[in-house]
Parts: C-alpha cells; sequence; structure tokens
C-alpha cells in the first residue's frame, strides 16, 4: 500500500482552467474524498491520478516514483467508474478476472483455444481463479460468479465493479462517483459497506463525490474543490465545524447553514442584523457574512431573543423538525433546526425570536473567507 | 368483438399491396422454376404446376453450368470482403469515436463526404489501376475495392458512440492495449451493429453485377449473378424453367442468413445494443 502526492497539478481544456494549482498529500491507508459542486474538477483529478488525462503541469508521485507518462495500468492503481463499466459481454467471473489476466498471462496465452496446449498458462489460470473467487467471498457474491452484468441489480453490479479493482491489490483504490446510480437507500447502504472495505483492506482511497453526505460518513479527510481550486481540506469535523470559506461552510451540511447579514463595527463587536452577536474580530471593520448552522440556532422565550421573524415553511422529519422563518431583513429564509418536542404550539405564520451562543457564529468577510472571532467576555477578562 | 378503425384497414390495406408487389417476382420465379417448358410459354399465374419439372429444372441448373462453383466464388468473395471490411472499419470507428487527435472532425466530415461517392463514379480508374498492377480477372479484384467500407465506418462510429467512455477507460485501467479494446471490449459490443452491417455487405456483393462483370474475363471466378447470366445469353436461349432454378438456388443463401439474423439485424438498426 502506498501514500499518493498529488503536486501542484493544474490542468486546461484549451482555454479554460479546470485545475489551479492542486497540491494534496495522501498517506498510506487514508480514505480521502474529493467533494465539490458538479464541474468542480473533481473527476478531472482522480483521472489525472489514474492516467486517463494528462495534466498540464504538476507531478503526481505514489510513494517515492513519480508516475507521469506512466500508462494506466502500470500505475497499478484501480479505479470504480460511476456507471460501473463492466464488460458487457463477459461473465462476472471474468470481469473481475480481466485485470489479473492481463497482467499474469502474455499475449500468446491469452488466445482463446492455443492458451490450454501452453505450458504454465494452466497453472496461470488457476491462481487467477483462486484470487476471484477469495475476492467474490470477500464480497459476498460468489453465487454470482457466472452471470452476465444484464442480468445484475445496481448494487450487484456496482459490488462486481468493487471487485476488479480489488483483485489486483493495488496501490490505490480510485472510486469516481461509485453510488450515484443506485437508488437512495442502497446508497446508504453501500456508503457502510464501502467503509468497512476500507477498514478491512487498509488502503489508500481516494473517493470523488458531490455529495457532502457520503464525504462526511466514509471520509478520513476531506478536500473541497470549487472552481478548480482546492478550497479546505481537513477531518469531517474540522471541515464542517471550522470552514475556512463561506463555500465550504455552504457546501458541507445539510440543510445549508444559515448566511446572515453582519457587520464588524469599528470597535471590533460584530453585529448580525444590527444586534451584537457577542463575539469580537480583529478583522478590518465593515460588512461581514455571519454563518449559524441550523442546528445551533434555537427558540427565545419572548422579548428575549437575537433575531426575530415569521414561521414561513416546516419540515417534519420525525424526529426533528426544520423551521424555515424570515424576517424583512433577510433576503432568503433561515431553517432552524429543533426536535420535535420543541414544536409546541409552532405554526407557519407564526411570529418567533431566536437566540444562539456567541460561540456557534462562523464570521466570512464579504468576499468569503473566514475571519477569527473571539467570545467578548474572554476578552474583557484578558484586558482587565 | 374487438373494434376495427377503418384507418387501421387502411394501413394494413396498404402493407399487404406493397407485400404483393414486392413478393410477386419472387412467387413468379419459384412458381416458374417448378414448371415445364410448355406450361411456362403458356404465361398463366397458377402455383400449382400441371406437370412437375422441379427436378429436370433444378438438375439442369446445377450440370448446364458449374453452379455450385459460382456458388463456392461468391462464398469467398462476400466472405473476405466482409471480414476485411471489419478488419478496417473497426479500428477506425474506434479513433473517429473514442480518441482524441487533431483533425478528427475533418476527417470524420470526409468519411460523410465519401459515402456520397457512387462506385460507378469510380469504376474506371479502379479498372486501369488493376490493368496497371494486373490483378484483373481474379478474387483480389473482387474484393479489394470493397475492403474499406465508408458505410461501415460510419456505422459503426455511430454505435461506438453510444457506448460509455467508462468502459473503455475501464480496459485501459485493467491493461488492454488500444487495439485490444477494439477486438476485445468494442466488438463483442457491438454484435448487433457488426451483424447489421454484415448483412447490408454480404447483399450486396452476393448481388452485385455491375463489378464482376466488368473485372472477370474467366468463367472460373464467376460469382452467382455472373453465372445467372450465363444461362440466359448463351446455349439457353430462352428456358426459364433452369434459369429461375439456378435464380432460387443463388438466393435461397441470402435469404436463410436474413431469417437466422433477423433479430439482431433489427437491434443493431434501431442501435439499441446496450444501456
Amino acid at each position: 500500500m502506498s501514500s499518493v502526492h498529488i503536486q501542484n497539478i493544474s490542468k486546461s481544456f484549451g482555454k479554460v482552467e479546470v485545475l489551479k494549482d492542486i497540491s494534496l498529500h495522501i498517506p498510506d491507508g487514508e480514505f480521502v474524498s474529493l467533494v465539490g459542486p458538479s464541474g468542480c474538477g473533481k473527476s478531472t483529478l482522480l483521472r489525472i491520478v489514474a492516467g486517463l488525462e494528462h495534466q498540464s503541469s504538476g507531478r503526481i508521485r505514489i510513494n517515492e516514483d513519480v508516475i507521469d507518462g506512466v500508462r494506466p495500468s502500470e500505475r497499478n492503481i484501480s479505479m470504480v467508474f460511476q456507471s460501473y463499466a463492466l464488460y458487457p459481454h463477459l461473465s462476472v467471473f471474468d470481469n473481475i478476472a480481466v485485470p489479473l489476466r492481463m497482467g499474469r498471462l502474455n499475449s500468446v496465452q491469452r488466445l482463446p483455444v492455443l492458451r490450454h496446449l501452453l505450458p504454465g498458462a494452466r497453472a496461470t489460470e488457476k491462481s487467477i481463479r483462486d484470487d476471484v473467487e477469495e475476492v467474490a467471498s470477500l464480497l459476498d457474491m460468489k453465487h454470482l460468479l457466472n452471470r452476465r452484468p444484464g442480468q445484475l441489480s445496481g448494487g450487484q453490479r456496482q459490488r462486481v465493479a468493487v471487485g476488479r479493482a480489488i483483485v489486483r491489490e493495488p496501490h490505490a483504490f480510485l472510486l469516481d462517483e461509485p453510488l450515484s446510480n443506485l437508488d437512495a437507500k442502497l446508497r446508504v447502504h453501500m456508503r457502510t459497506e464501502i467503509a468497512q472495505l476500507h477498514r478491512r483492506l487498509g488502503a489508500t482511497f481516494i473517493y470523488v463525490t458531490h455529495d457532502q453526505a457520503e464525504a462526511m460518513t466514509m471520509s478520513d479527510r476531506i478536500a473541497v474543490l470549487m472552481d478548480g481550486e482546492l478550497v479546505q481540506v481537513g477531518s469531517p469535523d474540522e471541515v464542517y465545524n471550522d470552514p475556512q470559506d463561506i463555500r465550504v461552510a455552504e457546501f458541507i451540511g445539510s440543510p445549508k447553514i444559515n448566511v446572515f447579514d453582519g457587520e464588524i463595527r469599528s470597535d471590533g463587536g460584530v453585529d448580525l442584523h444590527g444586534v451584537p452577536t457577542g463575539m469580537v474580530s480583529d478583522a478590518q471593520t465593515g460588512p461581514a457574512q455571519v454563518g449559524l448552522r441550523p442546528e445551533a440556532l434555537r427558540l427565545a422565550p419572548l422579548g428575549e431573543g437575537l433575531l426575530n421573524g415569521t414561521v414561513t415553511h416546516i419540515e417534519n422529519l420525525g424526529a426533528e423538525l426544520m423551521v424555515h422563518f424570515a424576517n424583512e431583513a433577510m433576503d432568503r429564509p433561515a431553517i432552524i433546526r429543533l426536535d420535535h418536542i420543541e414544536r409546541h404550539g409552532l405554526d407557519v405564520g407564526k411570529d418567533i425570536e431566536i437566540d444562539f451562543t456567541p460561540g456557534a457564529v462562523r464570521l466570512f468577510s464579504a468576499a468569503g473567507t473566514r475571519v477569527p472571532t473571539e467570545e467578548f467576555m474572554e476578552k474583557q477578562l484578558v484586558n482587565a | 368483438m374487438r373494434r376495427v378503425h377503418l384507418s387501421e384497414i387502411i394501413k394494413q390495406l396498404v402493407l399487404v399491396i406493397g407485400a404483393i408487389i414486392i413478393l410477386a417476382p419472387f412467387y413468379q420465379m419459384i412458381t416458374t422454376s417448378l414448371k415445364a417448358p410448355s406450361e411456362i410459354a403458356d404465361g398463366t399465374l397458377w402455383p400449382i404446376p400441371r406437370e412437375w419439372h422441379a427436378v429436370e429444372n433444378y438438375t439442369e441448373a446445377f450440370t448446364a453450368t458449374p453452379l455450385a462453383r459460382y456458388m463456392f466464388n461468391g462464398v469467398i468473395v462476400t466472405v473476405s470482403i466482409f471480414l476485411l471490411q471489419i478488419l478496417i472499419a473497426l479500428p477506425c470507428a474506434y479513433a473517429l469515436s473514442k480518441l482524441r487527435w487533431w483533425g478528427r472532425d475533418v476527417v470524420f466530415a470526409l468519411v460523410l463526404f465519401c459515402l456520397l461517392i457512387p462506385p460507378h463514379a469510380v469504376a474506371i480508374p479502379v479498372y486501369v489501376l488493376f490493368h496497371s498492377i494486373g490483378i484483373l480477372d481474379s478474387y483480389a479484384a473482387l474484393i479489394v475495392p470493397f475492403t474499406i467500407s465508408v458505410f461501415g465506418i460510419f456505422l459503426m462510429r455511430q454505435f461506438f458512440m453510444t457506448v460509455p467512455d467508462d468502459l473503455v477507460d475501464a480496459a485501459r485501467m485493467d491493461g488492454i492495449s488500444e487495439l485490444g479494446i477494439v477486438w476485445r471490449v468494442m466488438l463483442p459490443t457491438a454484435l448487433p451493429a457488426l451483424t447489421a452491417f454484415g448483412i447490408f455487405s454480404v447483399i450486396a456483393h452476393w448481388n452485385d453485377y455491375f463489378w464482376p462483370l466488368i473485372v472477370l474475363s474467366s468463367r472460373e471466378y464467376y460469382t452467382p449473378p455472373l453465372g445467372i447470366s450465363v444461362f440466359r445469353n448463351e446455349e439457353f436461349g430462352f428456358e426459364f424453367g433452369p434459369l429461375m432454378a439456378a435464380a432460387t438456388v443463388i438466393i435461397a443463401p441470402l435469404v436463410i442468413a436474413f431469417l437466422v439474423a433477423q433479430r439482431r439485424f433489427i437491434e443493431g438498426i434501431t442501435l439499441t445494443g446496450m444501456k
């Protein structure tokens, strides 16, 4: 198993720059997700690592070896594709055996009839069969080996694609949105299965997805790409709780983080819609954006809230409620997440007041970069 | 009772009339091949011969000329043409659909342009060329001009466009070479389209009368349509019985091949090989 170093990779298609100076070090055995909205360049980056696409500049190393210009098959990396890309005319067994046959048999030994006559081919064929069967039992699909891909369900095809990827024990696994063709229920199930597979194999995984939930639930680290730039790399907790850019904050987390108009006053205090939040910042004074996660907001008793608004919509998810509310100062409704027991008397059209702890505030400049903040009280104590 | 719409009746009627017009010559051919010369001369359309003459007609067809030999030539020529067409069209179609290279669109436009050139327009230049390299009157003269099928390249390219790129990339990751991808991945997925193309190609070259007539002079290379012309022109004059028997015999393989491949043929034409 191996580490993957992505060093200053840039890629342009004609005049369009799809990747801008991306650097990312993925240590041995790590599960890294590349997430971002569609068109952010994440798949292109994966294809460059795979060798299916060539970078305009930069280097890719596996362990200490520079692999630029090395053919995809010789990089010893395997890839699982969104459409599974199984060979439709081959059985499941043969699909999984293809990478082994290509690697272990020479071109004469692969000939249809002649191969049975050659010495050595038989022993190799036996070793291939053993390896395929081992992978099949690992993925619990021994009973499917004789079927054709056309006779399998989406989840089973997915499993065959994974089997074909793991059978040759590669340096690293690349997965390109492997779950997006599955239905919602199966997707959640396969999420667990892939995470368990990673734990069992202890291999390096690079996982591309546009679904932040997949990235959050499976990864050791998440790399967020936006418009061809690597905006933030960190553990799921870091990316969720400590976003360095408003785009990261908005992309990670569902429902989306609430963003309010704010201001940094000349004395350093941070206001939200003109109300002090209890946070201070050393950053340049002027307009700013205040981010608050839906679960950071609470209902407050009348007269004690920091924000008020009217309920515009309630999404009932059973265990919890998403309450949308708005006031005239907000250009779009904000969302507050409540336990279902807090629903008491809440309904569309009702006026509510909202409260939050100052520590939950994530402050961003008007341009969207994160601005460091401190709680007001602590600062006073230090000064005193 | 099911209600039958007038429009449905008209539709069926048109189809029935069309079928009759198309099948009538075949009907005439087959019934004539079973009748005695006197009865043929009467010009009746009655299907059942008063006097069966089938054995005589068909024996005559096979003995008076080397009909079997002509059919063997036909098989050699059509099969060679088809195999060579595949050998050339598949890699071309792959390069035009799945590889990115400078000038690809221009080359594809040229391929489309070549579809517009009728084969008769280039017949004389090709004849002169073959004369100067000395391969007139041979199997090569019958086969070589048709090895590059522009239509085949176009048809296979269109089919390959529907094969997902991921499949090609997966094959590359698995270590299959580019030519290997053509034969081990694209060919098996393209079988329906290939069958359709095969039927077009085999029918066209089995029935071709024009080109063999130009390049051949020795009878040993004659293809079936030329073989029939031998019947008519020389020793038999207007002996329609054996002539029609020979025609039935040379058409039979095509009809059988079509019936066998029919399902794949229709799949290939609608280009729905895979999801």
